[in-house]
């Protein structure tokens, strides 16, 4: 396929085995692209698949966009629902722009979250708009733990990890079983909807070993724990969680630690800490560990509704949530509610 | 009333609804195509004359050339950092020394204790380092920054069933302005003005208050 065609997008299923091999193959491709992800997801939440492909003539794929259809508000948009990152992947072959074209042509509302470093441009010309959504912190693994330890990381995190070892907290790998109650304290904590424990059963069936829960224990009991993606070149932490009562003992600066030294023993290149809002807490806390910032944009096709990826009401509203956290973390109405939930 | 003016009334609200929602709808487009013609413009800088002679320059003034550049950045980078943390535990060092010098004589009968600092050329980073020294000890440090007017205030663990660090220091901007916030054992925060004499007096009318209010309610060194 040449540049500036026509791109002829077609469907894909999650079973196809192309999909696993070219995102595989693919240098930027994300634990957020794979089939294996999209099949815990569309098992759990029974989302709608949208998943699109172009091919060469010889029948390979040349270019992924994956997606499933999440109904928000009166309307339904097609998004990567829970993730950082949905970016179509394209080999040199594909013209970004035709591709993003052809989305465009397909109707409804496309919404593909996209960071500064990946390589996919030429949504403007293609007519998609677009909408800030924070920022990723991402450690590159340029050098040694040990030089990590000592040259990045700020002086507090030192601190903060020597305080929980005093303390006798200490990291393994964890299960499912304890780290569920553990994330859905902290949900309660902060008014929000939870995912229910059989959506992370199903990453780690699914995932196997690139789905690791790491958690941190004080005299047996479990108080944080942290659901990072172990996949491909870099360690995403995606789901950190712990027990207010014991932050005085400082878990999860011990379980990034963790997690960082685990990246680093197995030869990865980036720990991406995930989003979060430049000036909040928690970006003051994950930039502690000397990672560099990646703009995040959802970009939306068409652009009038580039409001729906906008997470400015989340914002607004999270200071109110806590208030209605028995009915919004209600075992029942919880996971039902996340459903709409594509932040 | 009657139908006409009903009507008319209808007319009117519709009228103002449908010019809100396109109103909106052209303010959502415009934003979002800014923001998506931003996003792309990232990378086609990236390959632009402009760009290059920017790499170029600062090879020159690194010494190196443009594909040394990451590594080199890396380098300095790592360095600049070695020096923070030299610095941080450089400022740790003197905090504990300067906080030896102004500490509480620990046979001192008074509840609580208050200890007021000033430091003439320190600033917001200084203050809170040495309150930070002070959150381990059993008194109630109200510390100013000359630099910056800054303001940290600390209390020591065993009081702060009966103190908020945070609570004074809001009292404390809330009459001589700026503003402060923090934890019941660490507050940082500043007036912003260019002197701090004023800041300097509210700070001890405070801690004597703070004092005054333990004498009405506490026996003396009963916590002692």
């Amino acid at each position: 396929m040449s540049k500036n065609e026509t791109v002829a997008l077609e469907p894909i299923a999650v079973t196809d085995s192309d999909w696993a091999a070219f995102v595989a193959d693919h240098e930027n491709a994300t634990v957020f692209h794979t089939p294996e992800w999209f099949s815990a997801i569309e098992a759990t939440f029974g989302y709608e698949p949208n998943h699109l492909v172009c091919k060469s003539p010889d029948g390979k794929i040349t270019g992924l966009v994956p997606g499933v259809t999440v109904r928000d508000g009166l309307g339904k948009s097609i998004v990567v629902p829970f993730a950082e990152y949905g970016f179509p992947l394209l080999t040199d072959e594909v013209d970004p722009v035709a591709f993003l074209k052809a989305i465009t042509e397909r109707g409804g509302t496309r919404i593909i979250k996209d960071a500064s470093w990946s390589s996919v441009r030429g949504y403007n010309s293609a007519g998609f708009g677009g909408t800030e959504t924070g920022t990723a912190i991402r450690l590159g693994l340029t050098s040694s733990f040990d030089a990590l330890w000592h040259e990045r990381f700020d002086k507090d995190v030192r601190r903060c990890v020597r305080t929980a070892r005093a303390n006798g907290v200490t990291v393994t790998p964890g299960t499912v079983d304890t780290f569920y109650p553990l994330y859905l304290a902290t949900m309660e904590r902060l008014g929000s909807p939870q995912f229910p424990p059989g959506l992370f059963s199903a990453f780690r069936d699914e995932l196997g070993d690139a789905a690791t829960i790491l958690i941190a224990w004080l005299e047996e009991q479990p108080i944080a724990g942290v659901f990072c993606y172990e996949y491909g070149d870099t360690t995403t932490i995606w789901t950190p969680a712990s027990l207010a009562a014991h932050w005085e003992h400082r878990p999860n600066h011990l379980l990034y630690l963790e997690a960082i030294k685990r990246a680093c023993s197995a030869g990865r290149s980036i720990v991406d800490f995930g989003r979060s809002r430049p000036g909040s807490s928690v970006h003051e806390f994950k930039a502690q560990f000397g990672g560099t910032s990646a703009d995040l944009v959802s970009l939306v096709a068409p652009p009038h509704r580039a409001g729906r990826a906008s997470l400015d009401a989340y914002g607004r509203i999270g200071s109110i949530t806590p208030y209605f956290a028995p009915i919004l973390t209600n075992s029942t109405i919880g996971p039902a509610l996340k459903r709409y939930l594509h932040e | 009333m009657n139908d006409t003016i009903i009507v008319g009334l209808f007319a009117v609200i519709a009228l103002l609804a449908t010019s809100l929602y396109w109103r909106r709808r052209e303010r959502i487009v415009r934003e979002g195509l800014t923001t998506s013609q931003m996003f792309d413009a990232r990378e086609r800088t990236a390959d632009s004359p402009e760009t290059r002679q920017a790499a170029t320059a600062a090879a020159r003034t690194l010494s190196c050339s443009v594909s040394e550049l990451p590594a080199r950045v890396q380098a300095i980078d790592d360095e600049r950092r070695s020096l923070r943390n030299e610095i941080d535990t450089v400022r740790e060092h003197w905090a504990a020394q300067w906080w030896h010098t102004v500490a509480p004589d620990d046979n001192t009968d008074d509840w609580p204790s208050v200890v007021h600092a000033t430091l003439p050329k320190g600033d917001h980073d200084d203050v809170t380092v040495l309150a930070k020294q002070a959150m381990d000890e059993p008194v109630i440090a109200i510390l100013v920054g000359g630099a910056d007017a800054s303001l940290g205030v600390a209390v020591g663990q065993e009081l702060t069933d009966h103190y908020s660090a945070s609570d004074i220091a809001r009292e404390i901007t809330d009459h001589a302005g700026g503003g402060a916030g923090g934890t019941d054992q660490l507050a940082t925060g500043g007036t912003g003005a260019d002197d701090t004499d004023e800041l300097e007096v509210v700070c001890r009318s405070v801690g004597d208050e703070l004092t005054d209010r333990a004498v009405q309610t506490q026996p003396r060194g009963v916590h002692k």
